[in-house]
């Protein structure tokens, strides 16, 4: 897998600005170290959608096995009939490197959190380019991938969506109580499949309402 | 039949999927399928009669996640896995075996998750508990891929039943579990815990894992299970398929058969027609033979290391707190992250194996040791040697080591074999054997040897096998008896030749009383590898021992075409070679925000040059400038340029910690400068840093940590989810004024609220300062917080204040 410099630079909070000599020598050992310690594995299905709003203007359908009301997922879902559940780690090695780094060196440490960071991200588009040649998707695209926990999909949602897709046989993915995955650098989602309707087929900072996010791109970076 | 009758009459065979044959009858995802016990009895007993029927002679009753830890059913546990053994043994009608089955806990164990290994064994435990009381005939734990969690789960086993236990793990398609450990690190762990049979099952076809089964049926001496996939599952049109058809699956098994597996079966995917194959196919066959490997290893969860007998590796000497007096301090303030810091140093140098002793008089050393070798493992990969004279530390880290450790050690007292045996026998390790006894060291080396015999003799009735000994025919410093250096080789080449053991030395003993130590230590290192040494505690660090070490080994056609020694000498980590003298040209390059008539060690810590930062320092000292003009005029004013620069966001977080951690290490050097002239450099502080209780996650409550370092603070850090009671404890015991509280998740700020609460109740002088991803200044003075800081560097401003 290729490093996303970009990625890793706006992780950094670097946004534009190009590493001097020394950041970039740096920069270049610590991505060796993390791309060494990676095991990526993925796992997904794809299931029907089916409900919608009632006429009471309540909103409840189910994705597969997932019961929801999410308004915002369930704009993404326009115009589609089935959708993809997704999961996807880096492994448990990451992990590993961030608690060594821990100790070892604090500016190694914030390095492989945003290498590891944008290779997750890297890894997920090309899992979606492989679910792309799937033969029921059929000529359809693929929605942009919505994680538990974003928008008004609650977080609580992670349990169930990765029970069903048996995460941790399958991917080795499971669930702390916080919610929260380990391996930490895995994504859980749903992704809508559906034909070409102008929906954003990818997460678009400028459409976000999270307008104090830390990591917000620029109208420059997008 | 019983199982060893069973496995006496032939090869054994297993049943296939469960889950596969529940979701045809309309299991649906998210379903608990252990409650099919009790609403869908008959489908539960059919798939097992359909089993029996197809020649399996052990079934799986369906209680895979009938754990406290996993199972969210309505109906009791209970209830649940009694219905599950009794359908079993109903379709059974008297044919074979009912096996309680124990998948995972579906939690991944600290360090690397949230779930703690005794809360794990817990879970199993009671599963086994109730399992056994059902009346099952065997314990089953499969489709694990944590070492740990393996761990846990046959340790419950054993522990709860005395029934006999079958153990598989799940295996990626790289051969590996998921938190790493390839085949040999598994071997290792069956052969520490002993079940009565393992092997794989799940995660892949028998084709792809054939290789893995050969492997380990050379390295462990039960009976071998493959239970198989029907290959690797593919999703087509939404659905799980498995490719390998009942025939296929049949070959596929016959040649996991040859590779020596004695008992088969299938995972996901199969049916009852895949063990139909099977049987027809492999009935009446007897396992292929397998010639065991002969070997002595120990492993931590994902790194197996083997001991030669005709090289020798490096044990890493320095977490032993005899003569540390920083060690010592950092044992007793509960200051983790220094220990943490001398074993990954001890890595990167280049030990195999790590030596862990907490001695340390006054501290409660079953607890700290067990938590010691905890976090070292959180922190590094490689295997432990586990160095303590009290059996009762010894058990409490055996237990909890995460993987299958080096003991150090057992003697030839009657009193120590007594205590010592019957933990390793019960956790498994390789021991190191102490040549003395009653009468103390023999001053030859015929008595030495005689020792080591009597030693291996006791242990086998243990069950103790001589590869499992690592023989320490004890250093004695030459400065006390002239005689004792050639006593010591020849008792090596002794035990090396004639017993074909392994050895091991404390190495650096041999100069004590004497001037010039490393040099004495790296000649008598290099005499005694020669000599039969094929392990040696040293310190990793010593540019001398590495010298010595790595010299002989090129010397003596180890290190193939010298590739090793050559780049051992590139990096500096040899004699003769040390680091360049000369900073790099990059520190003298300037930077933006910096100008061009900077002196070098000001421009080396700006731009982040560790290396130069050390070597221009001492440069300056040497040339007879005074250590504080050194500070003042050059380390300060660098660290206040990228500080502002940071703060004015011209310098990103990444330079701002590589800044600190050059200045940090020209520090070291003047104050390593300054102890040898006998004055003491006054650290500000202490400080205590610790993530609040519940949260695990650490990566900022890391970074401020290494930046107060870096910028002169005495830190102690006390880990992550740390309970208020430990924080104010360690507070008052070393009357710390600053304590720095880190949370990630809102669900942990009351912890952190609670930790404010205490600590202001037991001294209302020690101030707070709390950051992390949720706070913000106004949650901060919500929680009565002193102190909001915003990222790193205004925890650094908020100490320089308070300590001005």
């Amino acid at each position: 897998m290729e490093v996303d410099r970009a990625e890793v630079l706006r992780y950094l909070r670097m946004g534009n600005v190009q590493p001097d000599a020394v950041l970039e020598a740096r920069l270049a050992s610590v991505e060796r170290e993390v791309l060494a310690k990676i095991r990526p594995a993925a796992y997904w299905q794809l299931v029907p959608i089916t409900g919608g709003e009632t006429p009471t203007g309540e909103l409840t359908y189910q994705v597969g096995p997932l019961a929801l009301h999410s308004r915002k997922l369930w704009e993404t879902l326009k115009g589609c009939r089935h959708a993809f559940l997704f999961c996807a780690t880096l492994g448990a090695g990451v992990d590993a490197l961030l608690r060594t780094c821990g100790h070892r060196s604090a500016a190694d440490l914030v390095m492989v959190q945003a290498i590891s960071t944008a290779l997750i991200e890297t890894y997920c588009d090309d899992c979606q380019i492989q679910m792309l040649s799937e033969p029921a998707v059929c000529g359809e695209t693929l929605r942009m991938r919505f994680s538990p926990g974003y928008g008004d999909l609650p977080l609580e949602t992670q349990r169930p969506l990765l029970m069903a897709l048996d995460s941790a046989r399958r991917a080795g993915i499971t669930l702390m109580d916080t919610m929260l995955m380990m391996p930490s650098k895995s994504v859980s989602a749903i992704i809508g499949v559906g034909p070409a309707n102008g929906q954003p087929t990818r997460h678009d900072c400028r459409t976000c309402g999270k307008t104090d996010c830390a990591f917000r791109k620029t109208e420059e970076e997008t | 039949m019983t199982f060893d009758e069973l496995l006496k009459r032939g090869v054994a065979f297993l049943d296939g999927a469960m889950g596969t044959q529940l979701q045809i009858k309309g299991l649906q995802p998210g379903e608990v399928p252990e409650l099919w016990n009790l609403n869908r009895p008959n489908d539960v007993r059919d798939i097992h009669k359909t089993y029996f029927d197809a020649g399996a002679d052990i079934v799986y009753a369906n209680t895979f996640g009938a754990s406290p830890a996993k199972y969210h059913g309505d109906a009791p546990l209970k209830d649940v896995i009694a219905a599950g053994i009794g359908l079993a043994r109903e379709a059974a009608g008297g044919r074979g075996l009912v096996a309680l089955d124990m998948g995972p806990t579906g939690r991944l164990l600290k360090p690397a998750g949230d779930f703690a290994f005794d809360a794990a064994y817990d879970s199993f435990a009671e599963t086994v508990r109730l399992g056994a009381a059902a009346g099952a005939d065997l314990v089953v734990v499969e489709t694990i891929n944590d070492a740990y969690e393996l761990k846990a789960a046959l340790l419950a086993a054993k522990e709860n039943c005395s029934l006999p236990i079958l153990a598989t793990v799940a295996l990626s398609e790289d051969g590996k579990l998921l938190t790493g450990g390839d085949v040999d690190c598994v071997a290792e762990i069956f052969n520490a815990l002993k079940p009565a049979a393992a092997g794989f099952n799940c995660g892949l076809g028998p084709d792809r894992l054939r290789p893995f089964v050969e492997r380990l049926a050379k390295l462990i001496e039960i009976p071998v299970i493959v239970k198989a996939n029907a290959g690797i599952p593919r999703v087509v049109d939404g659905c799980t398929h498995f490719d390998v058809g009942p025939e296929a699956f049949a070959t596929d098994i016959a040649a996991c058969v040859a590779a020596g597996a004695a008992i088969v079966g299938g995972c996901c995917g199969t049916t009852p027609a895949h063990i139909q194959a099977v049987h027809n196919l492999m009935k009446d066959q007897k396992p292929g033979a397998v010639t065991r490997e002969r070997r002595t290893a120990i492993c931590s969860y994902s790194k197996c290391v083997t001991l030669p007998l005709d090289d020798s590796l490096l044990i890493g000497e320095r977490i032993n707190p005899t003569g540390k007096k920083k060690l010592r301090e950092a044992y007793k303030s509960g200051d983790t992250g220094y220990i943490l810091r001398e074993a990954i140093a001890q890595v990167d140098a280049g030990a195999h194996i790590l030596d862990v002793n907490a001695g340390v008089p006054g501290i409660d050393e079953p607890k700290v040791l067990q938590n010691t070798v905890e976090a070292i493992q959180s922190v590094t990969d490689i295997p432990l040697q586990i160095d303590t004279s009290d059996p009762k530390a010894l058990e409490a880290a055996l237990r909890h080591y995460n993987g299958k450790a080096l003991v150090n050690s057992v003697n030839g007292k009657e009193e120590v074999m007594e205590a010592v045996f019957p933990i390793v026998a019960k956790y498994g390790g390789v021991l190191v054997a102490l040549t003395l006894d009653e009468d103390g060291i023999p001053a030859t080396a015929e008595g030495r040897v005689a020792i080591a015999k009597k030693i291996i003799a006791r242990g086998a009735q243990y069950g103790l096998k001589p590869d499992d000994f690592v023989i320490d025919v004890l250093c004695l410093a030459v400065s006390a008896d002239a005689t004792s250096v050639p006593v010591i080789l020849e008792s090596l080449r002794r035990v090396h030749d004639e017993l074909g053991l392994r050895t091991v030395l404390g190495v650096s003993n041999v100069s004590f009383g004497l001037p010039a130590r490393p040099l004495l230590n790296a000649t008598f290192y290099a005499l005694a590898l020669q000599a039969g040494l094929t392990t040696a505690i040293v310190n990793p660090l010593s540019v001398e021992m590495m010298t010595a070490y790595k010299s002989w080994r090129a010397l003596t056609g180890r290190d193939a075409n010298c590739t090793d020694w050559i780049a051992a000498v590139n990096e500096g980590k040899v004699g003769g070679s040390a680091a360049p003298t000369q900073p790099s040209a990059a520190a003298q390059t300037p930077q933006a925000g910096t100008a061009s008539s900077q002196s070098p060690l000001l421009a080396a810590i700006v731009h982040g040059l560790k290396q130069d930062a050390a070597t221009i320092a001492g440069g300056l000292l040497a040339t007879g400038k005074a250590p504080v003009e050194v500070i003042d005029g050059e380390i300060v004013p660098a660290l206040e340029i990228v500080g502002k620069g940071f703060e004015s966001g011209k310098v990103f977080l990444p330079q701002l910690l590589m800044a600190a951690e050059a200045a940090s290490s020209a520090f070291e050097v003047i104050r390593d400068v300054l102890a040898k002239s006998g004055a003491q450099t006054e650290l500000r502080g202490p400080i205590i840093v610790a993530t609040v209780k519940g949260d695990i996650h650490d990566i900022g409550k890391n970074i401020v940590r290494a930046l107060l370092e870096n910028y002169g603070f005495k830190v102690i850090d006390l880990g992550r989810d740390v309970a208020p009671e430990l924080i104010v404890e360690t507070a008052q015991r070393e009357n710390c004024k600053l304590v720095g509280l880190s949370a990630l998740m809102t669900t942990t700020v009351p912890f952190m609220e609670e930790t404010i609460k205490q600590l202001n109740a037991a001294d209302p002088s020690i101030k707070t300062v709390v950051g992390g991803a949720v706070l913000t200044a106004e949650y901060a003075a919500q929680i009565k917080a002193t102190w909001y800081a915003k990222d790193a560097m205004a925890t650094v401003r908020v100490a320089e204040e308070f300590f001005k």
